[in-house]
C-alpha cells in the first residue's frame, strides 16, 4: 500500500516537476523540429509556394521557388508586368520593369542577404551551430496576449534576429529584425500563421510584414508543391539578348 | 497512512489547479490592436531635462525629456528614436559608457523640480544601445541629479540621487556601484531631506569627486530652496569617506548646488552656490577644492537656481565654462565674465537644463531647453532646431466640431495650440498654430463660433481670441470691495456647460458668465479652505523667492456641470474642497468629508458629472504633492452624501482626470501619471490600455461626441488620439471568453483628404493619420495559429466583394479593409498604367463580414457611409458611378482583346521560328503577325526606357479612369465625351483586330492544318478571367 502510495507520489511530484523548471534551448530546439516535422522537410528538395500578396488593397498574385540547398526565385505580377528576384547561391539578380529597363540588375549585399535566407527552406534555426551563428534562449515573454520563448540568433556578420517561438505549440509566430534600407535601419517583424501540414511539414500560410511598426505587406499561401522538377536555370541570370 | 493521503490530496489539488481551464478576464492584452497614435506637436517642443552625447561621434546622441522618455539618434538629430516607452518617461539624468556606447544608463525623475513636475523610479541599464532596458535599483530616490561613470573603469558608477520631493526620505544622496549597478552602497547621506543635486569627478584622478548636496521641500503651496543639509563634499577615496568644503565657500544657508572639475586642468573646480545673505554665485578652487573664491555673482549666476543651477566646463578651452539658465551664458576666463553666447542668432526657447559641448570640436553645441533641443555648430552663435521630438507637455485638450476636427490645448511654457486630427500627408508641423503665450492651460474653440477661441496664460488670465482678425481680449473677472483680491490657481480652472452658453471659471468664487465673459456673475462665496499657511506665496522659493503663481493655492482647480441638470455644478479645490450645488450656485455644500480614506486638504484634480444620472459624479484625487502617491478616484451617486472608492490596485500613478463615455454608461477611462487605465464596468475592475501609449502622464481625456475619439492630453508626448473607440463600448467582461467575437465600429466615410506636396526633410516630426480604411474589429480569446483563417466580406445583395488575411492576435484585432474593387485589368506592359491602378470605392450600404476560422465561421457587419460634408447629390454620385464602370469595363475590354492578340501572335511567331513550313506559308503567317503586331503596339504603349511619354489606347484610357476615379462628384463633361471618342477609337480597333483574327486567322490555320499542325484557337474570355 505504502508503496503504491510513494509511486504514485514521486509520479506526480514528477510530473509537475517537469511543468515547474524552465525549458532549456535544446528542448525547445527539439520540440520545435518535431512540431514542424523537419525530419520531413529534409526530404524537400524543391518547394513552389503560390499566393497573392496584399498591399494597400491592391493584391497581386505572387511565387516563391525554393531549391536545395539555397537557390531562391521570387516572382509577383503587377497590371501584367512580372518582378522577378532570383539567387543562385552565389549572386542575385533582379527584374524590376517599371523602373523602365528589362535588363537584369545585380542585387547589393543587403538584398543578397535576404534571398538567402529565402533560399534555405529549412530555416536559419536548423544546424545554427554548423552554419556558424549564435543562438541563445533570452526567455520567456508575452507576446500580444501570447506566451512565448524568445531566441535570439547572432549571424557573423552581426545581424540579429529574435525569434518569438509559441510556448504551447513550438511553432514560430514571428521573427524580428533590423535591416539597412538604403544606410537606415529599420525594424521589420514578419508574422506568421494559419500553419497547415503539407506532406508531413507544418507551414505557414500566412505571412504578415511589418517595417518600424507599419504593416508593409501581407501574404496569404494557396497553395504548396512539393518536389515538382525545378530548373536550377531559372536561378541563373538570364543573359542579354 | 492517512498523512500519505493527505499528502496525495494536497498534491492532487495543486497539480487540478494547474490544469485548471484558464478562465480570462479583462486584461492589457484584452484591448489588442487598440492603439493610439502621436500626433505631436514636435514644433513647440517640451522641456529637455537630461542629454549625453559620444564625444568619438557626437551623432550619437540621448535626449532626455521631463515627462517624454528618452529618445535616440545615430544621425546627428535628422531622425529620433524613442527608446524607453516601457519605462517612466521622467529623465533626470543619461549618462553613455564612453568606452562602450551601447551600454547607457538613465536615471529617471527630473529634478527641475518646478511645481508641475513628474517622477521616476531609479536607475536603469541598457547594453544593447537602447533596444532593451533593465531597472537596477535606487527605486526609491525618485529622481537622479547626475551620473559619473570612472572614467577607466565603467564598472564604477556614482550617482547623485536628488530624491523625494514633497516628503523626506531615506534613499537620497550619493550612491556608488562598482559592479555596473548590480549592487549600491550609499556612500554618502546627509539626512533625509537632502539629496545630491549634482556630482563630478575628476577625470585625471577619478578618486577625486566632489559632490553638491541640496536640502528642500515643495509642498502644494509652497516651495523651499536651502537648508541646513546643503553643502559641497569632496572624496578623495573614490566615494568611500566625503568631507565637507567650507574655506571660501558661502557661511550662511545654502541651497542648490552645482560642481565641475575642469577636465583640461584638474585643480580647477568651479561650484554654483545658492545661499542666503548675498552669498549666492559661482565659486572657483584653483586647488583641487582646499580653497575657494567667488568669482561671479550676476544674475545670470544666481536667477531661479532650482530651476537652472548647472556649470559646464570645456575640453577644449581650458578657462572656458558655460552656464546654461534663462540663455546659454558662457565665460572665457575662469568665470569672472559672462556674455550670452548667441552672436547674429539665439532664436531658441529659453530655459535650458542640459548641455553637452564637444570634446573634440567645441564648436559643437547641443542644448536642451524648455521648448526642445538645439544644436550649433559655430560655438553657441546660432541654432537649429530639433523639429522631431514630440515632447510637448499638455495640460488640457479640447476639440471642436470641424471636419476633420482639431484638437487645442496648452503647454508648458509654450502657450496654446491647435492642430488638425488628421491633415493629408500627416499631421505635419506646419499645421500645428500658436495662438497663446506664457504657460498654456486649456484653450477652447467657441461652441458656436470657430472664429472665436479661448484660451489663458497662467494665474487667471483668460482670453478670448478672433482668429479672423488676431485680437485678443482679457476677459477675466475682478475682485472687488466684497471678494478682496481674487486667487487663482497657476492651472486656472474653466468650463464651459455641455448643454447651454453659458461658461464658468473658478478662482477662489465660481463665476458665471453667459455673454462670452464679457460680464461675470459671481455664484458662490469662497468654496476654498482659505487657509492662511498656504497662501505665504509672497514668500516663497526658500532661500531665492521665487513667486510665479506656480505656487497659488486655495483656489477652483475643476468645475463640472452636469449634463443631466444644468442646475448641478460640481466644483473641486486644489487645498482639498469638493463642493456641490443642485440651484445654479444659491446654495452650496461641502461634501469632502463623506469621501472615505482620504488624508484631509487633498487636491482635486478632477470632477466629472455622471452623463446618464443627475445625482452622480466622479471624483479623481491627487495628492502627490503632499508625497503621496495613491490613486485615489471615487463616484457618488447621491450628490455627495456618500461615496465609493473605484480604486484597485492595478491602477498605477496618482489620477488626473477620468472622462465617462456618453454611450456605455460603465464604460470609463481613466488618466494618471503613468498612462491610460479603462474600466468597462463602471470602475470596479481597472486595465492599463497599452497600445503605443508610453507610459506617459495624461493630463486630461476626452470623447470626440461625433467621431467617438479618445482624445489625450499627455504631459511629455503631445496629444494622443485612440481612433473609434465604439468598439470598446461592446467589450465585456463574460464576452471574453468567446474563441470570436465581432465588435461594432463606427460607419467607414466616403471622403475625400485631398493631397499636399511637402517635402520638408527627414528632420520633421509627422504625426500620423487615422488609416482610410473601413476598421473591421473582433476579440478573440487566443490567438490562431493552426488551420485555415481568412476574411471575406459581402455587399448586401450577398456578392463576394474582399478576401482578406485576418488579424491572428489574442484579444482585439482591427482588420484595415480598404474598400476597393480590384483594379480593372490592363493590357499587359512594362510600364504602368498608373491611373488604373486602383478600382472604384463601394458604394455606401451594409456589409457583412464572414471570418473562417479552422471549421468554424463567423458574421459581423460594417457599413459604408458617404462624408455628409462633401457636396455631391446622390445623382452626382451615381454619374460619377456609372461612368467610372463604363472605364472599367472599357480597360478591362481592351485588356481582353489585347491578350487575344498577343497570344495568337506569339504562337504565330513560334511557327516561323520552329520553320517547318513552306517559305511562301511562313511568309503569310510572318504577315499576319506584324499587322497583329502593329495593332498591339497602337493599343499599348511599348517603347522601354523610364520616360518615354508614350501613349496608346490603353494609356489614354487608365487617364480618363483614373481622373474620373479620384473625384467622388459628377465628372466633366469632357471626361464624359473622351470617353466616348475612345470608345470609337476602341471600336475601330475591335473591328481590325476581328478582320485579322477571323478570316486572316482562318487563313492561317488551314495551312497549318494542311501540314497536320495544331491550328491556333483563339483565347476565350474564360481563360483570360484565369490569367
Amino acid at each position: 500500500m505504502m508503496k503504491k502510495y510513494l509511486t504514485l507520489l514521486t509520479i506526480l511530484v514528477f510530473t509537475s516537476a517537469v511543468n515547474i523548471f524552465a525549458q532549456d534551448l535544446d528542448e525547445i530546439l527539439d520540440n520545435y523540429f518535431e512540431v514542424v516535422g523537419q525530419e520531413k522537410m529534409l526530404e524537400f528538395n524543391t518547394i513552389i509556394l503560390q499566393g497573392k500578396a496584399v498591399q494597400m488593397g491592391m493584391e497581386f498574385p505572387m511565387t516563391l521557388t525554393q531549391k536545395r540547398p539555397d537557390k531562391a526565385r521570387m516572382e509577383a505580377e503587377i497590371q501584367g508586368a512580372k518582378i522577378i528576384q532570383a539567387y543562385n547561391g552565389v549572386t542575385g539578380w533582379s527584374i524590376i520593369p517599371m523602373t523602365g529597363s528589362m535588363e537584369p540588375q545585380d542585387m547589393g549585399e543587403q538584398e543578397v542577404k535576404g534571398m538567402k535566407q529565402m533560399g534555405d527552406m529549412d530555416g536559419d534555426l536548423y544546424n545554427w551551430k554548423e552554419k556558424g551563428f549564435d543562438l541563445t534562449l533570452v526567455g520567456e515573454d508575452d507576446m500580444e496576449g501570447t506566451a512565448v520563448f524568445k531566441l535570439k540568433l547572432v549571424k557573423p556578420d552581426g545581424d540579429e534576429f529574435i525569434y518569438f517561438m509559441d510556448a504551447e505549440n513550438f511553432v514560430v509566430l514571428r521573427v524580428d529584425t533590423k535591416i539597412m534600407m538604403q544606410g537606415a535601419q529599420i525594424e521589420s517583424s514578419s508574422s506568421f500563421s494559419n500553419f497547415k501540414p503539407v506532406s508531413g511539414v507544418i507551414m505557414a500560410h500566412s505571412i504578415e510584414q511589418k517595417m518600424n511598426g507599419q504593416v508593409m505587406m501581407q501574404m496569404v499561401i494557396d497553395n504548396v508543391e512539393i518536389n515538382s522538377e525545378v530548373s536550377d536555370s531559372i536561378f541563373e541570370k538570364p543573359t542579354s539578348n | 497512512m492517512k498523512r500519505f493521503g493527505l499528502i496525495l490530496a494536497i498534491f492532487l489539488a495543486g497539480v487540478q489547479t494547474n490544469y485548471a481551464q484558464k478562465s480570462v478576464s479583462i486584461n492589457t492584452n484584452t484591448f489588442g490592436e487598440i492603439t493610439a497614435r502621436h500626433i505631436g506637436p514636435a514644433t513647440m517642443s517640451g522641456r529637455i531635462s537630461a542629454m549625453d552625447a559620444l564625444a568619438s561621434d557626437p551623432d550619437l546622441l540621448y535626449v532626455g525629456a521631463a515627462g517624454g522618455g528618452v529618445w535616440k539618434t545615430t544621425n546627428g538629430g535628422i531622425l529620433f528614436k524613442p527608446v524607453f516607452d516601457e519605462h517612466t518617461q521622467s529623465i533626470g539624468a543619461v549618462a553613455i559608457v564612453q568606452s562602450h556606447p551601447d551600454t547607457v544608463y538613465v536615471g529617471t525623475g527630473e529634478t527641475w523640480v518646478r511645481n508641475s513636475v513628474s517622477i521616476g523610479d531609479g536607475m536603469y541599464k541598457t547594453t544593447d544601445g537602447g533596444d532593451n532596458w533593465k531597472n537596477i535599483g535606487l527605486k526609491e530616490t525618485e529622481r537622479i541629479s547626475r551620473i559619473a561613470i570612472h572614467p577607466e573603469n565603467p564598472e564604477i558608477v556614482l550617482v547623485a540621487a536628488l530624491g523625494n520631493l514633497w516628503n523626506a526620505n531615506e534613499e537620497r544622496g550619493v550612491f556608488r556601484t562598482k559592479d555596473g549597478g548590480e549592487t549600491w552602497e550609499h556612500v554618502l547621506k546627509i539626512d533625509e531631506n537632502t539629496g545630491a543635486s549634482d556630482i563630478s569627478i575628476d577625470p585625471e584622478n577619478p578618486n577625486v569627486i566632489y559632490a553638491g548636496m541640496w536640502d528642500f521641500r515643495r509642498k502644494p503651496y509652497t516651495f523651499r530652496s536651502g537648508g541646513p543639509g546643503s553643502g559641497l563634499y569632496k572624496s578623495v577615496d573614490g566615494g568611500d569617506t566625503w568631507k565637507k568644503l567650507t574655506d571660501g565657500l558661502p557661511k550662511s544657508t545654502a541651497g542648490r548646488i552645482s560642481v565641475v572639475v575642469a577636465p583640461l586642468k584638474t585643480s580647477m573646480v568651479y561650484a554654483l552656490f545658492e545661499a542666503e545673505n548675498d552669498e549666492g554665485g559661482l565659486y572657483r578652487s584653483d586647488d583641487s577644492g582646499n580653497s575657494w573664491k567667488r568669482v561671479n555673482k550676476s544674475n545670470a549666476m544666481t536667477e531661479r537656481p532650482f530651476y537652472f543651477s548647472q556649470i559646464y566646463a570645456d575640453y577644449v578651452d581650458t578657462m572656458r565654462i558655460y552656464k546654461p539658465s534663462f540663455n546659454l551664458n558662457v565665460s572665457e576666463n575662469g568665470g569672472e565674465n559672462f556674455r550670452i553666447s548667441y552672436v547674429g542668432g539665439g532664436n531658441v526657447h529659453v530655459d535650458h537644463h542640459a548641455f553637452w559641448v564637444g570634446r573634440e570640436n567645441n564648436k559643437l553645441m547641443y542644448l536642451g531647453t524648455d521648448g526642445g533641443v538645439y544644436k550649433s555648430t559655430d560655438q553657441g552663435k546660432t541654432w537649429l532646431m530639433f523639429r522631431n521630438l514630440p515632447v510637448s507637455q499638455f495640460y488640457h485638450v479640447s476639440a471642436d466640431n470641424q471636419i476633420p476636427y482639431n484638437v487645442y490645448g496648452g503647454l508648458q511654457d509654450n502657450g496654446s495650440w491647435m492642430g488638425p486630427s488628421k491633415s493629408p500627408g500627416g499631421i505635419e508641423i506646419g499645421d500645428w498654430e500658436n495662438f497663446g503665450f506664457g504657460d498654456g492651460f486649456y484653450a477652447f474653440a467657441d461652441k458656436n463660433d470657430p472664429n472665436i477661441l479661448y484660451w489663458q496664460w497662467q494665474g487667471g488670465n483668460y482670453v478670448r481670441f478672433y482668429k479672423n482678425t488676431g485680437e485678443s481680449k482679457e476677459i477675466s473677472p475682478y475682485g472687488d470691495e466684497k471678494t478682496g483680491d481674487l486667487r487663482w490657481n497657476w492651472n486656472s480652472s474653466i468650463a464651459f456647460s455641455p448643454t447651454t452658453n453659458a461658461m464658468y471659471v473658478g478662482s477662489q468664487y465660481l463665476y458665471k458668465s453667459n455673454d462670452r465673459g464679457d460680464s461675470w456673475t459671481r455664484i458662490s462665496g469662497d468654496l476654498t479652505t482659505n487657509d492662511p499657511e498656504r497662501l505665504k506665496q509672497s514668500e516663497t522659493g526658500g532661500i531665492t523667492i521665487d513667486n510665479s503663481t506656480a505656487e497659488n493655492n486655495c483656489t477652483i482647480y475643476t468645475i463640472g456641470e452636469s449634463p443631466v441638470n444644468s442646475n448641478v455644478i460640481w466644483v473641486g479645490t486644489d487645498d482639498g474642497n469638493l463642493q456641490v450645488s443642485q440651484n445654479g450656485g444659491k446654495k452650496w455644500k461641502n461634501v469632502t468629508a463623506n469621501i472615505p480614506g482620504i488624508p484631509e486638504k487633498t487636491w482635486i484634480s478632477s470632477v466629472e458629472p455622471d452623463k446618464f444620472n443627475e445625482a452622480a459624479v466622479y471624483v479623481t484625487i491627487d495628492n502627490h504633492r503632499e508625497g503621496d502617491m495613491k490613486s485615489y478616484v471615487f463616484k457618488s451617486t447621491d450628490f455627495g452624501k456618500s461615496f465609493s472608492s473605484l480604486s484597485d490596485e492595478n491602477i498605477e500613478g496618482y489620477c488626473f482626470d477620468l472622462v465617462q463615455d456618453f454611450v456605455n454608461k460603465d464604460l470609463l477611462f481613466l488618466g494618471t501619471e503613468f498612462g491610460l487605465y479603462v474600466s468597462l464596468d463602471g470602475g470596479k475592475v481597472w486595465s492599463r490600455l497599452k497600445g503605443n501609449i508610453p507610459k506617459v502622464a495624461i493630463h486630461e481625456l476626452i470623447i470626440h461626441p461625433r467621431e467617438n475619439d479618445l482624445i489625450m492630453a499627455t504631459h511629455g508626448r503631445g496629444i494622443l488620439i485612440i481612433d473609434d473607440i465604439t468598439p470598446l463600448r461592446a467589450l465585456s467582461e463574460d464576452m471574453l471568453n468567446e474563441e470570436l467575437k465581432f465588435l461594432p465600429s463606427r460607419p467607414y466615410q466616403i471622403s475625400a483628404m485631398g493631397q499636399k506636396q511637402t517635402m520638408n526633410g527627414d528632420d520633421e516630426f509627422v504625426g500620423r493619420n487615422p488609416a482610410d480604411a473601413v476598421y473591421i474589429t473582433y476579440y478573440m480569446k487566443k490567438r490562431h495559429i493552426f488551420g485555415d483563417m481568412f476574411m471575406e466580406i459581402y455587399d448586401a445583395d450577398g456578392n463576394k466583394v474582399a478576401n482578406l488575411p485576418a488579424g491572428k492576435r489574442a484579444g482585439i484585432n482591427r482588420e484595415a479593409w480598404t474598400p476597393r474593387e480590384k483594379a480593372p485589368k490592363v493590357p499587359a506592359s512594362n510600364s504602368l498604367a498608373g491611373g488604373a491602378i486602383f478600382g472604384p470605392t463601394y458604394p455606401p450600404g451594409e456589409y457583412t463580414v464572414r471570418i473562417i476560422k479552422g471549421e468554424d465561421e463567423f458574421k459581423g457587419k460594417v457599413n459604408i457611409i458617404f462624408d455628409p460634408n462633401l457636396p455631391h447629390s446622390v445623382e452626382d454620385r451615381d454619374l460619377q458611378l456609372k461612368t467610372l464602370r463604363k472605364a472599367y469595363k472599357m480597360l478591362e475590354d481592351l485588356a481582353f482583346l489585347d491578350a487575344k492578340l498577343v497570344s495568337v501572335k506569339n504562337k504565330l511567331d513560334e511557327l516561323v521560328v520552329a520553320d517547318t513550313l513552306k517559305e511562301n506559308e511562313t511568309l503569310i503567317l510572318k504577315s499576319l503577325s506584324a499587322k497583329l503586331d502593329d495593332l498591339h503596339r497602337s493599343l499599348v504603349a511599348t517603347k522601354m526606357g523610364g520616360i518615354t511619354g508614350e501613349e496608346q489606347l490603353r494609356e489614354r484610357l487608365s487617364d480618363i479612369y483614373g481622373a474620373i476615379m479620384r473625384y467622388s462628384g459628377k465628372p466633366t463633361q469632357s471626361q464624359i465625351d473622351r470617353l466616348v471618342v475612345l470608345e470609337n477609337m476602341m471600336a475601330k480597333k475591335e473591328s481590325i483586330a476581328n478582320d485579322l483574327l477571323t478570316l486572316e486567322l482562318q487563313n492561317v490555320n488551314s495551312i497549318l492544318s494542311k501540314s497536320n499542325i495544331t491550328e491556333i484557337e483563339l483565347m476565350t474570355l474564360e481563360d483570360f478571367k484565369e490569367e
